[in-house]
């Protein structure tokens, strides 16, 4: 070892250093440790203006939409609603929308104001809008799997269930044709096979709305809002299961 | 939870060098070491990714990460850290951006001061942190008192040319530490719209450029890469474990991206059968890893033994 170093010294003409040892930690950021309160300071006012922010109120609910897995649900219609109409200042050809799971949807809007903060409550993925051009085959797919999960977050597509089968079909307001090719809007969550919904995997098109969903539903409030109009709950018989 | 809580203050060793301990020891402690020009330089590589906004602890409402992570309580650790070690380096490896309304309100802003404020040296870029645009990060920048280093992003043709380097080359008491970044495969991830006409470069390649050229053009002692490649999938696309395989001179890769709780470190051999090491912290800011290598000063190829040697306990104090 020490006839090792001494050659070393001897030619160190060039100073080099190389890693003799290592070791690892990691430490746990919790409440055991002190927090710096200067960057407390600092943040504060960036806080207090968050928070107005996430308090301002976007619209009125003129009731409840409790969050729930019935078959149709005003909050999934109230959402989906949105999701189709505001793609539509997009794409006027967009003729339904299927934007999320009955799961996606985290929280039930409350009767009375709705604050920024009760949107990101509805919807705290920063999921996008995703437009595709999907094959009948690849509808009946998704017809299929609203029927089989008694029912989804849909507009612009109606239907009756019975023994967990779809029929009386209608696509914007026409019988479904699975020989047509159809446009719909959905979130690139869903779009990227979230949720395993592999009737979304292979579109024949696919553009993005470029807009993330809780802007889109935000949009929608605003909008309402903005020509005196409450949200109001709406069950309009888009997806009926048939007593058995 | 449980998993969390087991990895405070877990200290492992994670390059297995083992049997030559005691002659170390031996030497640092005789008078023949100091004789022989013996120096050990200790260097601190603290480290977090996928900070996601998270400025404050995670709220307390029942969530699995509840009262975790906060940036007022990450500044007061590496504060003391500072404190006690003379070199520190700290990194982040990318998606500073989004997941609180932090980010939504004030566009990265508050991020990049309070990184700032806690004396990050170096940073790269994440998917997210293309969220409002190449001009939404551009805004922000002049927030951020630290380099972001991009290698495989080509960015001539965006209003970001000129604002990331490539590479940075750090000191350390004699010391030179190579670092640059890789960034992940925008298409697909990004919208397009958002990062225009940024040119995605294999990272394998440009990877495998970047280490020789700091190791051996730039003469650096050590080479990390900070990454927002991922950890590791299941099918061949590129992650750190097939960076790691895949390169050469790379010493240390920073992960991000997959938000992988490793409990530590993993060594992976590189083409050169000589160690990589792999490490990545989560995600929001829940841990803050810290890697300490010892160096020693030498000459030409001859390695020195190796041991390990607990923080704290002065070897060369």
């Amino acid at each position: 070892m020490v006839l090792a170093c001494s050659l070393a010294f001897v030619f160190s003409c060039n100073r080099h250093y190389s890693v003799k040892s290592n070791e690892y930690k990691q430490y746990g950021v919790n409440q055991e440790l002190v927090a710096d309160s200067s960057l407390i300071k600092y943040y504060t006012p960036f806080k207090a203006k968050m928070e107005a922010e996430m308090n301002r109120v976007v619209g009125i609910a003129s009731d409840e939409m409790p969050k729930s897995n019935d078959p149709e649900t005003a909050l999934g219609n109230f959402y989906a609603d949105a999701i189709l109409i505001e793609t539509q200042k997009v794409n006027p050809l967009v003729e339904f929308s299927f934007p999320t799971t009955k799961g996606g949807i985290r929280n039930s809007i409350q009767k009375g104001n709705i604050t920024v903060s009760h949107v990101f409550e509805l919807m705290p993925f920063d999921n996008e809008g995703v437009i595709l051009k999907l094959s009948g085959q690849s509808v009946q797919k998704i017809i299929d799997f609203l029927a089989s999960s008694n029912g989804q977050p849909v507009s612009g597509i109606r239907m009756k269930i019975a023994n967990q089968k779809a029929y009386d079909v209608t696509i914007a307001g026409k019988p479904f044709d699975i020989n047509k090719e159809y446009i719909m809007v959905t979130s690139d969550y869903l779009a990227n096979n979230g949720d395993d919904q592999s009737s979304l995997a292979n579109p024949m098109e696919r553009k993005n709305v470029g807009k993330l969903i809780r802007t889109m539903l935000m949009d929608y409030i605003n909008e309402q809002t903005k020509n005196g109009k409450k949200i109001t709950p709406k069950i309009d018989g888009r997806i009926i299961v048939a007593n058995e | 939870m449980e998993e969390l809580l087991s990895q405070m203050n877990s200290r492992r060793d994670f390059l297995k060098k083992t049997g030559a301990a005691a002659g170390l020891f031996a030497l640092a402690g005789s008078p023949l070491a100091a004789f022989a020009g013996q120096e050990t330089v200790q260097l601190t590589i603290l480290h977090t990714n996928d900070v996601h906004s998270r400025i404050e602890p995670f709220p307390m409402d029942g969530s699995r990460n509840q009262g975790l992570g906060g940036v007022a309580r990450r500044a007061a650790l590496i504060k003391n850290i500072r404190a006690e070690q003379k070199n520190v380096l700290l990194l982040d490896a990318g998606d500073i951006f989004q997941g609180t309304p932090y980010f939504n309100m004030f566009g990265g802003e508050l991020e990049f001061k309070l990184m700032s404020d806690m004396g990050y040296d170096a940073a790269t870029m994440g998917n997210h942190d293309f969220d409002n645009g190449i001009a939404g990060f551009v805004k922000q920048l002049p927030h951020a008192k630290f380099p972001f280093l991009v290698s495989n992003y080509d960015f001539s043709n965006t209003d970001l040319k000129g604002r990331t380097q490539p590479y940075k080359i750090f000191k350390k008491q004699g010391i030179r530490i190579g670092v640059f970044g890789l960034g992940l495969e925008l298409k697909g991830m990004v919208d397009k719209k958002n990062y225009e006409d940024t040119v995605y470069q294999d990272p394998i390649v440009k990877g495998n450029e970047m280490a020789s050229f700091l190791k051996n053009d730039k003469h650096c002692d050590m080479v990390i890469c900070l990454s927002h490649l991922g950890y590791k999938y299941k099918d061949n696309k590129v992650s750190d474990q097939v960076l790691a395989k895949s390169t050469r001179n790379i010493d240390l890769i920073i992960g991000g991206h997959t938000h992988t709780f490793l409990k530590a470190p993993e060594t992976v051999m590189n083409q050169d059968g000589k160690p990589t090491t792999i490490n990545q912290v989560g995600f929001a800011g829940i841990n803050l890893g810290r890697l300490d290598y010892f160096f020693d000063r030498q000459s030409g190829k001859k390695k020195m033994l190796a041991s390990v040697c607990p923080i704290g306990e002065g070897l060369y104090a």
